[in-house]
């Protein structure tokens, strides 16, 4: 009878999929002999084991983000802590294998063969927000994980902004040669254009995009949008001027002053940019900058972009390889910045920990989770 | 009011004298012309050799669309007729001297250009923070030296975690508010008098009283003073009082005026670690003198007041344009100013 009842609050923990008796019983698995054991018996059913694998050692962040959870919810089971680098023992392995909700950069999971050797794994979430090196790594029609996957889908978003216009307006208002200038005694005026002038294009448009596109308006910038179709009536954000899809990006490249990749990698973004696509960023001498991945454009065709004039800049946080190799022209190219993938890179723990904690919940209550990766789309 | 006269229908509408830096009063005449074919312009010049014929433009003149430095040169007693000034600039302290030390000449009104400057102030605030805070220039010195490196940008602090605190909170200071609150910082206001609920912004998280200023300052990573040049803000953050930002460390912003802070009290906030930077666009003396010990000072970036330069030619004459079309229907001007006050 109290099997049964055990059981029920299980299946409606995880929307109703068939859960096996070992499972239960692994759930259950506390010393009886503990006074506050049986009364947790009941409990336990309904809290799912959860640990962390931690990406980055010596990193506090991850520790961080384990000391939040513990200490806001001390509720939630969150016991299990190993870091993935540089190699994880067998007993980590086995803890690794028992939770039920991991949190982990999907690429530590791939590195050590975790992908499918996770049993009792009922939900991933990945603490950033790109995952393709994970789901370009199944072939295109499956089999895929049994589990969820999660991503930081807008955590991040005001971040990248930040990223974006902070680089934007210290090349417009010539930041970093004032600070030369300071350097040589040199009090020298350098004319100046305003954002309000300048158009902004944004290609790819999901939350990180609006939110730049959000930040652009609050400058006055003109705003263009690459998008896979045409919001509907009623739809169109406030913030952007002109959406246009993807057959129009040489329109989009030719009115923009810059022009943002955010692009995920997936199949359909390889080589976006490359061939002579950014030969339409000539009339304006457009600065390209790519916070999204590597795959849209090679750094070949960057360098020659430059050298044709048809760009005026690049500003790369991300590239096909990375860390970004010794030998590649783009480190010492004078119209280039090499950013080491760190648009996004700013984390609180106790902010991730908010962002899990609240994703916890709806995941007990059998609620969809925002950011659920579609493993058909890639993200 | 002083100044206002209604336009007759018989009268030819009187000339508005341009007096600006020749290139730029070419264009801002030119643009005038384009977007009121009936306004008269005169170029007018100042200086030392007025010609016969200057000097008689400048007789005539009744309204005179103008430049702070160029009317400390003028002597306005060859103006007898001017009924109202137009500065077309945000700054007006030289204006507000000259017509103190000639004081029976100011009869007309002076009316500025602020809101024209307020966003590419605000975009340069907002720059020297993002810059700060997001080590650009650290970046550059790892790219130079073809460091990848993660790990040392991994703690930046978001600016959702940061507090600005606004000193001078006129239309500047609103506008930076304003853009500082699009990336969730918070926002303190320095003000005169504190604003009634109704009359508050949502952009600001508190508003201080000038006796609140320590607070203020303690609580800040980020104060940009915007204060005007008067009597009432010589030597305002001197003394003593930048040491209510060492909790903080706060980084100190000057886009205001030169006369707020002395160089010797910047010195001081620095070394004795007050303060944890200064940016400073305005001095007492400019362009900044090659001796100043600023310029060496590692904890000092110094800007050539260029927070608000720039001219977006038909932008830049707007408010000139809506008062003279007021000046002739007897409305009120906008952007008004009290000598007295000095702003």
């Amino acid at each position: 009878m109290i099997r049964c009842v055990q059981t029920e609050i299980i299946k409606r923990l995880f929307g109703g999929k068939s859960v096996n008796r070992s499972t239960t019983l692994k759930m259950l698995s506390v010393d009886p002999s503990s006074s506050v054991g049986a009364s947790m018996r009941k409990e336990e059913g309904t809290r799912p084991l959860v640990g962390i694998l931690a990406t980055f050692v010596g990193s506090p962040l991850e520790r961080e983000i384990a000391d939040a959870v513990q200490k806001t919810r001390p509720d939630i089971r969150f016991e299990v802590f190993v870091r993935g680098k540089p190699t994880i023992s067998e007993k980590e392995m086995e803890d690794l294998k028992s939770c039920e909700i991991l949190i982990a950069d999907p690429n530590i999971i791939l590195e050590n063969n975790l992908v499918n050797n996770l049993p009792n794994l009922k939900w991933m979430h990945c603490l950033w927000a790109g995952v393709d090196r994970f789901t370009r790594s199944f072939s295109p029609s499956g089999p895929y994980p049994s589990y969820l996957l999660t991503r930081n889908g807008d955590f991040f978003c005001i971040q990248m902004a930040e990223y974006v216009f902070g680089y934007i307006i210290d090349k417009e208002r010539h930041i970093t040669e004032m600070k030369k200038l300071k350097e040589q005694s040199l009090w020298k005026r350098l004319p100046y254009r305003t954002l309000s002038e300048l158009t902004l294009g944004i290609v790819g448009f999901g939350d990180i995009g609006k939110e730049i596109a959000r930040v652009a308006k609050a400058f006055q910038m003109n705003v263009w949008a690459l998008v896979r179709s045409f919001p509907k009536d009623g739809e169109q954000g406030p913030h952007v001027d002109e959406y246009r899809l993807s057959s129009d990006l040489p329109e989009l490249l030719a009115a923009s002053d810059y022009v943002v990749s955010i692009l995920p990698s997936v199949p359909s973004t390889d080589g976006f940019f490359d061939g002579d696509m950014l030969s339409h960023c000539s009339p304006k001498l457009t600065t390209f900058m790519n916070i999204g991945r590597g795959n849209v454009v090679k750094d070949e065709t960057i360098i020659a972009a430059l050298d044709r004039g048809w760009i005026g800049g690049a500003v790369l946080d991300v590239f096909s390889v990375e860390p970004l190799p010794d030998d590649s022209p783009l480190w010492t190219h004078p119209k280039v910045i090499v950013t080491p993938h760190i648009a996004g890179l700013c984390i609180s723990g106790s902010k991730i920990a908010g962002d899990f904690v609240q994703n916890y919940d709806r995941f007990v209550k059998g609620e969809t989770l925002p950011y659920t990766v579609d493993w058909d789309k890639g993200y | 009011m002083d100044g206002h006269r209604r336009l007759e229908s018989t009268d030819r509408p009187p000339a508005v004298g341009v007096l600006f830096n020749y290139h730029s009063a070419v264009v801002i005449a030119n643009t005038l012309k384009k977007l009121s074919p009936k306004m008269r312009i005169e170029l007018v010049s100042s200086g030392l050799d007025l010609s016969e014929n200057d000097k008689r433009k400048l007789d005539s003149l009744e309204i005179l669309f103008t430049q702070p430095n160029l009317v400390q040169s003028l002597k306005l007693h060859l103006l007898p007729n001017l009924k109202w000034m137009h500065c077309l600039i945000a700054g007006v302290d030289l204006i507000v001297e000259t017509l103190k030390s000639e004081k029976s000449i100011s009869s007309f009104p002076v009316t500025r250009n602020a809101s024209y400057f307020d966003l590419q102030m605000a975009e340069y605030v907002i720059g020297i923070i993002l810059s700060r805070e997001r080590r650009i220039a650290d970046v550059h010195e790892n790219q130079r030296n073809q460091i990848w490196d993660q790990e040392v940008f991994r703690k930046f602090r978001p600016l959702t975690d940061i507090s600005i605190g606004i000193c001078g909170f006129g239309s500047i200071g609103k506008e930076i508010a304003r853009v500082a609150k699009t990336f969730g910082i918070k926002v303190y206001a320095l003000v005169r008098n504190l604003p009634t609920e109704a009359e508050q912004s949502p952009t600001v998280d508190e508003y201080k009283s000038i006796g609140e200023l320590g607070d203020l300052l303690s609580s800040s990573e980020y104060l940009v003073s915007i204060l005007p040049c008067t009597p009432s803000t010589n030597g305002f953050y001197d003394g003593d009082v930048l040491s209510m930002c060492r909790r903080k460390k706060t980084v100190f912003i000057n886009i205001g005026r030169g006369n707020a802070v002395s160089e010797s009290t910047v010195i001081r906030a620095l070394n004795e670690g007050w303060i944890g930077h200064a940016v400073l666009d305005v001095f007492d003396k400019e362009p900044l003198p090659a001796e100043s010990p600023l310029w060496s000072h590692p904890g000092v970036t110094i800007t050539p007041h260029i927070s608000g330069t720039h001219m977006i030619p038909e932008r830049f004459v707007k408010v000139a344009l809506d008062n003279y079309n007021r000046f002739f229907r007897g409305e009120s001007l906008l952007n008004i100013v009290d000598v007295n006050k000095g702003y």
